[in-house]
């Protein structure tokens, strides 16, 4: 990670907390809460990917994150698989 | 323990002292191993106790010894101790913690003063809980069901809940050390396929450590919230859910009774082919169903919920996946017994320890799939079946595959032989004890006997009885070793480095083993369970 | 494998950043917990998020999102002039400490206003909060304490962390390579704040 990428990361986390705080004062419903969470999922990727570093960081570590992402899902799946079909 | 030090040459790591400093701030992984065991094997005594006042209790039909509230609370501290204090840092955090780097041919683990830290952690948490108890005792069950815990139980709960908190850590921190080593410390040559099926179910166990407990963590947070502050996500009155929680319990604590047995498979895939000579049957059909194992254990949890009204389309589900974890767990049993098939079997202790463990892991796993079944666990669930069946499971598994392992390598601990013959009465006394203690709790859950109460009708009362004569038995069998165990450190026969003629690194090294594990960094160069028969003169080393 | 990691050391270099991660897993799920007892009770019958949201302050939020994102621009600047033993290293962690502090002001100060209002679900809230329907918004609150008190509190520790590294920076073997770890765990605090962030502030 240079300066560079660090500065340039930094700018378009800024921009992007304005556009999801921007989104919230034209009423899209629905779309609201999908631009919220494409925002953040967009700002945790940045910080994941640049400050986290892990473009860079190897297989092993991509796979313990994976596994962090698959397991929630598990979490997820199965739990609201209750809660829908009640 | 003052005795065992060793001729000097040997510089075995019993010589870097015997002050207490050279014990509590020590990073080396052998010698938390014994902090580990030392506190667990107290934790173990004071979850008997209690189960022995719960025995007691149930032997005659009326509430003759302690009224349902003691009683109450007698359960609960038997399980949370049990549960927590014992059997999930059991074979991890004593024989793991001794064998991991020494399996790999490493000189520590990855992070030894992590490892040193996870203990005193691990007193902080469980000595919490414990003044919980003393200072007037938990009575919700070691399961902590909202909303009992939350709006209705009056007891310490917070407390004993923080207790349970903070040993998670504990968990966590030993989890992620041995994950780290088993990437990262493996000797030249030692490939994934070349590990002992007892490092894949450490790492196994680890994995389920660090992804479940979490969760656990989550849901005590939010029963501490509740009681303290009034953060209500678990109460109905203010439009929370208390099925939310056995939803988080559960996620743990179904994975949770994974990290207790699957270190007891491993002991298992290592001492069967020792005492019949024969590789193990199918290695990576065993190795890769510890991990399936790892993973199913997360899709199942919703069966400790059938009766709780979650949906019934997920009961169904949760029904099926259940289902579908006996598969790992069943090919397992195939390949132990194949194992067997034609070797040359010899009965030490530690073997028929091990012996032990198959009948009563299969029984036990078999009684699972009973309740698994959604029909048959309405009529058996919150029965003596169940207790019966985790019973099975728990103590004539795990217990038994811990008393394997610590048979099994107690020589390459200590540099000592114990009594083999005092070992395997030992054996067949928990054998029949254990037997004599649970099978009748089958019966009684089959006929209708809830759990949780402390008296009942007196139609159970002969099963009843015999459960608490079996008690009796199984606890002279859990005091045997302490004694003929403890004896040997004094004044037995010294151990060779290897004298069950076993494949594995840990077998190379001195008995006991010098400080840094290895006088040179080993290499593997073929896979484990390099038996043969007939025997004959062969190297311990595998080839 | 590569074999300068295998056995010799007990592995500081290739080890560390590898367990942090691990332990960012553990830690995943841990909110990932809790956010799924927001979710259900956002699901729940009766409960108003909507309304619940647009009591709190969406400037304070947007602020406070800002000053832990600046934050963690400055603990990455901290790791680079690490690797480069310059001695703005330092400086930028004692910055990134400020800024966590200045997060747990807003943060208090958000809290303080709100227990003002009689929202925090602390007793009861129907005698202190003057609207109708006070149990609508309870839930709402519940979880909004739950989600942010648990990422204070890992903010806390985080600032003990790297605020440790900065004032013993001198005394550690290897201060850079610590302090990269320690980022490591800061970022994932600003990772969880901008999932946080949305769900709490912006669901009006
Ligand atoms: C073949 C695999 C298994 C299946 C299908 C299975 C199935 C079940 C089911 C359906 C229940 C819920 C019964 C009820 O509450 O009505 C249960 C309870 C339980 N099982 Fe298993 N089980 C299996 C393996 C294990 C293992 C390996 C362990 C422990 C090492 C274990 C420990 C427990 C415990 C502790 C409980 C009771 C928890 C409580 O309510 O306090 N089970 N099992
Ligand atoms: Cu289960």
């Amino acid at each position: 990670m240079t300066i560079r990428a660090a500065l340039l990361t930094y700018v378009g986390l800024l921009l992007l907390l304005a556009l999801t705080v921007a989104s919230t004062f034209v009423p899209l419903g629905a779309g609201n809460s999908l631009i919220n969470l494409a925002v953040a999922v967009a700002k945790a990727a940045l910080i994941g990917m640049v400050f986290m570093h892990l473009r860079r960081s190897g297989l092993l570590v991509s796979l313990t994150v994976a596994v962090l992402l698959f397991w929630i899902c598990l979490m997820y799946g199965l739990t609201l698989n209750d809660y829908f079909t009640r | 323990m003052t005795a065992t030090a060793e001729a000097p040459d040997r510089r075995s790591y019993f010589a870097e002292g015997w002050n207490p400093a050279a014990w509590l701030l020590s990073t080396d992984h052998k010698r938390i191993a014994w902090l580990y065991l030392v506190a667990l094997l107290a934790f173990f005594f004071i979850g008997g106790a209690a189960a022995t006042l719960i025995r007691i209790e149930l032997a005659t039909p009326a509430a003759d010894l302690v009224s349902d509230d003691t009683y109450n609370k007698l359960f609960t501290v038997h399980g949370i101790v049990m549960v927590w204090f014992f059997l999930i840092p059991s074979i991890p955090a004593t024989l793991g913690n001794f064998l991991l780097p020494l399996m790999l041919g490493a000189k520590d683990l990855a992070f030894p003063r992590l490892n040193l830290a996870s203990w005193y952690v691990f007193m902080a948490g469980s000595l919490t809980t414990l003044y919980a108890v003393i200072a007037g005792g938990v009575d919700t069950g070691w399961t902590f069901y909202t909303p009992l815990s939350t709006m209705f139980s009056n007891s310490h709960v917070s407390l004993a809940a923080a207790g349970v908190f903070i040993v998670g850590f504990s968990t966590i921190m030993t989890g992620i050390n041995f994950i780290v080593t088993t990437h990262k410390l493996r000797a030249p040559g030692q490939t994934w396929f070349r590990l002992p099926i007892f490092v894949w179910t450490l790492y196994a166990t680890s994995l389920v450590m660090v992804l479940a407990t979490p969760v656990l963590a989550a849901s005590l947070l939010l029963i501490v919230a509740d009681r303290v502050f009034g953060i209500g996500i678990f109460d109905p009155a203010q439009g929370g859910d208390p099925l939310l929680f056995q939803h988080l319990f559960w996620f743990y604590s179904h994975p949770a009774v994974y990290i207790m047995i699957l270190p007891g498979m491993g002991v298992v895939s290592e001492i069967l082919p020792c005492f019949s000579r024969r590789p193990l049957f199918g290695y990576r059909f065993v190795a890769y169903s510890a991990m399936g194992i790892a993973l199913l254990g997360f899709l199942v949890w919703g069966h400790h919920m059938f009766v709780s009204g979650q949906s019934s389309f997920a009961g169904v589900v949760f029904s099926f996946l259940s289902f579908c974890i006996a598969v790992p767990s069943a090919i397992k049993v195939f390949n132990w017994t194949l194992t067997m098939r034609k070797g040359s079997i010899t009965f030490e202790t530690p073997m028929l320890y091990a012996l032990g463990f198959l009948g009563l892991f299969v029984f036990g796993g078999l009684a699972g799939l009973f309740l698994a079944a959604l029909a048959v666990d309405v009529h058996l669930t919150d029965t003596y079946f169940v207790i019966a069946h985790f019973h099975y499971i728990m103590v004539g598994g795990m217990v038994t595959a811990f008393m394997a392992g610590l048979h099994f390598w107690w020589p390459k601990m200590t540099g000592r032989m114990y009594s083999e013959t005092w070992g395997r009465i030992a054996a067949a006394t928990t054998f029949v004890g254990f037997n004599l203690t649970f099978f009748p709790q089958f019966v009684l859950g089959y006929l209708g006997m809830p759990r949780r109460y402390h008296t009942y009708p007196d139609e159970f009362a002969v099963w009843n009885m015999l459960s608490s004569a079996g008690a009796v038995i199984l606890a002279f069998g859990y005091l045997m070793p302490l004694c003929y165990l403890g004896w040997s450190l004094f004044r037995s026969r010294r151990a060779p480095d290897n004298p069950w003629d076993a494949t594995g690194l840990e077998w190379q090294t001195s008995s006991p083993p010098p400080q840094h594990n290895f006088a040179t960094q080993p290499e593997v160069t073929g896979p484990p369970y390099q038996y043969e028969l007939p025997e004959i003169d062969r190297p311990a080393a595998p080839r | 494998m590569s074999a300068e990691a295998q056995g010799h050391a007990t592995g500081v270099e290739p080890s560390g950043e590898f367990g942090v991660f691990v332990f960012l897993v553990s830690e995943g799920l841990l909110f990932s917990a809790l956010i799924l007892g927001y979710l259900v009770a956002r699901l729940a019958p009766g409960a108003d998020f909507a309304a619940g949201s647009r009591e709190l302050s969406l400037p304070l939020g947007t602020l406070n999102t800002a000053v832990l994102l600046s934050s963690s621009f400055c603990i990455a600047l901290a790791t680079i002039w690490g690797s480069e033993r310059s001695r703005w290293a330092r400086l930028a962690a004692l910055a990134t400490v400020a800024l966590g502090i200045v997060f747990l002001c807003i943060k208090g100060y958000e809290y303080f206003e709100e227990a003002q209002k009689g929202l925090l679900p602390f007793r009861d809230m129907s005698d202190r909060y003057p609207k109708a329907e006070p149990q609508h918004l309870r839930l709402f609150f519940d979880v909004y304490l739950a989600l942010t008190g648990t990422h204070a509190l890992h903010v806390i520790s985080g600032i003990g962390l790297v605020g440790g590294i900065a004032l013993f920076w001198r005394r550690l073997a290897r201060p850079a390579h610590t302090l990269k770890l320690a980022a490591l765990y800061w970022h994932f605090i600003d990772v969880i704040w901008v999932f946080l962030f949305p769900l709490l502030y912006l669901a009006r």
